[in-house]
């Protein structure tokens, strides 16, 4: 092509065109890029966020277990009768349980969890308070309900982490 | 195999969105009554030890309608506050809140209104 040719082509509007036409195809490839990394972007976070959860299920179990041994320790001792050590044994039970559910969001349906914990442990806690002082007031059918309800909800805690990590009870 | 419990989310989204309405009897039930069905929601007190909880009950409709499955929760139990939130629904139902919230609120506009004149 001649430079009068270009100069020629130029102004009848045939090279703007096909700039146009280079341009829209460098655009589409780009589109087509930007959508690639995006979809590799994504699936990305989306491992990402899996492993995390995964990685939480794992220590959520691990601290519900640590959960259920302190709170079978602490109804022995209660049945026992040592009720100045049923009382220190309540709060590290209240923060295994309260860090169990942590892991936990409102999809799995124990959301109020930790409330639970807290507040039957502290009906638990005033209740021991009572029996160790021989207060008349001491109602131990309350430290049942409540013993029970924390029995409950380790259940529930560990239903809902079997269940996310794809497993089941042996009896389901 | 499916409880009384699995009715509770379906029946406080049916209240809210006013499909079913509810009744109280005065001494503190609360119920609704379906073509076929009733169903009761209570709460109580231990005599005992002054703890509370509330209770929920599916009977056939009709005066002595046979039950059918109930349910019941100390407030020690998970599924109180599920229970919790049926009672709140139903109580509002039964006594109209949304009526009354309305006609409240239509007349502190008519008191505010008296005022700036």
């Amino acid at each position: 092509m001649t430079s009068d040719q270009i100069i020629t082509a130029l102004f009848e509007g045939r090279i703007p065109n096909i700039v146009t036409w280079v341009g829209t195809v460098f655009g589409l490839v780009g589109l087509l890029v930007t959508y690639r990394q995006a979809v590799a972007a994504k699936s990305a976070a989306e491992r990402a966020a899996k492993i995390v959860m995964e990685f939480e299920s794992k220590m959520a179990l691990s601290r519900l277990s640590v959960a259920s041994s302190q709170f079978d320790s602490l109804k022995n001792i209660i049945g026992l009768g040592h009720y100045q050590v049923a009382i220190a044994l309540v709060s590290p039970l209240r923060r295994s349980l309260i860090q169990a559910t942590a892991a936990l969001t409102k999809q799995d349906d124990v959301e109020s969890g930790g409330a639970v914990a807290t507040k039957n442990l502290r009906a638990v806690e005033r209740q021991l308070d009572l029996a160790a002082r021989g207060d008349d007031k001491f109602q131990s059918s309350i430290v049942v309900k409540a013993l029970s309800g924390i029995d409950e909800l380790i259940t529930d805690i560990e239903t809902k982490l079997l269940y996310r990590r794809g497993g089941r009870h042996a009896d389901n | 195999m499916q409880t009384i419990e699995d009715l509770i989310e379906p029946v406080i989204d049916a209240t809210n969105e006013g499909i079913i309405s509810w009744d109280d009897d005065d001494v503190g039930t609360f119920s609704t009554n379906l073509p076929d069905y009733k169903i009761s929601v209570w709460s109580w007190v231990d005599e005992h030890d002054g703890s509370s909880g509330i209770s929920v009950q599916l009977r056939s409709a009709g005066l002595n309608g046979e039950l059918i499955d109930s349910t019941g929760a100390s407030e020690f139990s998970t599924r109180y506050e599920r229970l919790a939130s049926l009672l709140a629904v139903a109580r509002r139902s039964a006594r109209n809140v949304d009526e009354i919230i309305g006609l409240i609120k239509k007349e502190l506009a008519v008191l505010k209104k008296q005022k700036s004149d």
